[in-house]
């Protein structure tokens, strides 16, 4: 689909937990290569490994076998990487400012830049009033936005999200999908971007990829053709996207049983 | 006055008049000749006696003795105690090392330790000192290693994606999570040390809350031992109101 370099490339990727007499397989097989400014999405059924596939990538848990290289942008001002998680991960210790800070602080962003980036950022997701609040006195919606923001305020080369609109309700979700598009076209960095929401990931990504059932290699990747910037509720009445969506349930309803037989079998 | 600061004012006057309620109870059935005052001196006496204690300032000697022992204690034995709580909580080797020896060495009741404190250090302020910072050792290190172990996995994983460096980690994302356990240890320190220092006192002080219950059991005082578990009590709450206070200021973000 693209010749551009890739950004982000995976080979052979296998993880494998070993607990004792018993080996639990994550996942194995899995490629992909992700190219600069893409938004690619990985779904799968729960339990597919997908998750350990993103903290992989992170580096938070070390692949069994296989290998992932990031070719990075030379001299960039930003982060290599940077991660939204299911639930926000704040310091509670921390004002939603001075966590932002914490993690620029770490970045190679230069530091006369970090209070204008965190002030325009905050005033972009409509938190700037709430600069000094700790996260116990906001909602889980506004903690999430903070830390969608964290994630963008470093500027990284690579945003990974781990399905981290999960646990917001349908309101939020949307108005979080919304600011998180509007956020990465302002960066267009390479997301790669986990979840089990089938409309979610349509809606917001260039490509998905399905996870199988039982592991194994990707069973299916996906163009999502639409324009963008896109609105993520006007999309839904759109033939071809819910042609995609349709297809893609059947494929993963399919993938569900396979993976409940195979446990049958064992 | 708003609604809340009315119900604050009611919860602190419940607070004072319940002991008090008791009290006068007692005073009623000592003077009633129901409780032998011989063992039971009346409440109003023993706030006499309390207050010409103070005002021969004997007993303010003892209060200060017990209180600097305790201070010096936690002194010596906090921070040693926090840092190996951090090292055991975070270094899977220091638990293996340490581990053991703290399992066995923790079910010791401190007190018992003193007697063997006084060969060592002879009978004197050092033994009483010691006494308490062993308890304040224990319970730092083990309310830190429980906080530490404590600590949400998505702190470690936030550090590892946007790479904090280990001292930042420690000093910026383990500490303050683990602060509030740190500040339960340094609670039951304050707590357990009142309790380590009159134990102690009773046989190996010359001053102190505890060497003066004991005096006034050998001389068969007994209003003065009841003015000594006054002071006591009265002085142990003041401690746990005010480090309770402290804890609000330091820990306001756990959002009460």
């Amino acid at each position: 689909m693209n010749d551009a370099p890739s950004r982000l490339t995976i080979r052979d990727l296998a993880k494998v937990f070993q607990d004792g007499e018993e080996r639990v397989v994550a996942f194995e097989d899995i490629a992909l290569e992700a190219h600069p400014g893409e938004f690619l999405c990985v779904v799968g059924p729960s339990g597919c490994g997908k998750t350990t596939l993103l903290r992989c990538i992170a580096g938070i848990e070390t692949p069994t076998t296989g290998s992932i290289q990031r070719q990075l942008e030379p001299g960039a001002a930003g982060a290599e990487q940077a991660m939204v998680f299911q639930q926000h991960g704040l310091f509670p210790w921390l004002t939603v400012e001075a966590n932002l800070h914490f993690v620029l602080r770490e970045s190679p962003v230069p530091r006369d830049q970090h209070d204008d980036i965190v002030q325009r950022l905050l005033d972009r997701v409509g938190l700037l009033r709430f600069r000094r609040f700790y996260p116990y006195q906001l909602s889980g919606g506004m903690n999430q936005r903070v830390a969608l923001v964290r994630a963008f305020c470093v500027q990284p080369q690579v945003l990974l999200m781990d399905e981290p609109f999960v646990f917001l309700d349908y309101q939020n979700r949307i108005v979080l999908q919304d600011l998180l598009l509007e956020l990465w076209t302002e960066q267009r960095q390479t997301i790669v971007f986990v979840s089990h929401n089938i409309n979610e990931a349509i809606a917001l990504g260039d490509r998905v990829l399905v996870m199988p059932g039982a592991p194994g290699p990707f069973v299916r990747e996906i163009t999502c053709p639409f324009e963008r910037p896109r609105d993520v509720v006007e999309l839904r009445t759109d033939p071809a996207y819910q042609r995609i969506v349709v297809e893609v349930t059947k494929l993963l309803r399919q993938e569900q049983e396979r993976s409940v037989q195979e446990g049958r079998a064992g | 006055m708003s609604a809340p600061t009315t119900h604050r004012l009611r919860k602190a006057l419940v607070f004072v008049a319940s002991p008090f309620t008791l009290l006068a109870i007692w005073e009623i059935c000592g003077r009633a000749g129901w409780l032998d005052v011989r063992f039971f001196p009346l409440p109003t006496k023993i706030a006499a006696y309390l207050f010409w204690l103070f005002r021969e300032d004997a007993l303010i000697v003892d209060i200060l003795a017990s209180l600097r022992r305790i201070g010096l204690g936690l002194l010596i034995a906090f921070v040693p105690g926090v840092l190996v709580g951090l090292a055991m909580g975070l270094s899977s080797w220091a638990r293996m090392i340490l581990g053991p020896i703290v399992a066995l060495t923790y079910p010791i009741p401190k007190i018992a330790i003193l007697p063997l404190l006084l060969i060592i250090f002879g009978l004197g302020e050092t033994s009483n000192v010691m006494v308490v910072a062993i308890g304040v050792f224990f319970f730092a290190l083990i309310n830190t290693y429980d906080g530490v172990r404590q600590i949400p996995a998505i702190h470690f994983d936030v550090a590892r994606v946007y790479r904090v460096r280990p001292w930042r980690k420690l000093t910026h994302i383990v500490l303050p999570a683990a602060f509030p356990a740190i500040f339960t240890g340094l609670k039951l320190s304050v707590g357990y040390g009142l309790i380590l220092i009159v134990a102690a006192e009773m046989v190996a002080a010359n001053a102190g809350i505890g060497y003066r219950i004991w005096t006034s059991w050998e001389t068969y005082v007994i209003i003065e031992l009841y003015a000594s578990l006054a002071v006591i009590s009265v002085l142990g709450v003041l401690l746990s109101v005010g480090l309770e206070a402290l804890e609000r200021v330091l820990a306001h973000w756990k959002g009460a």
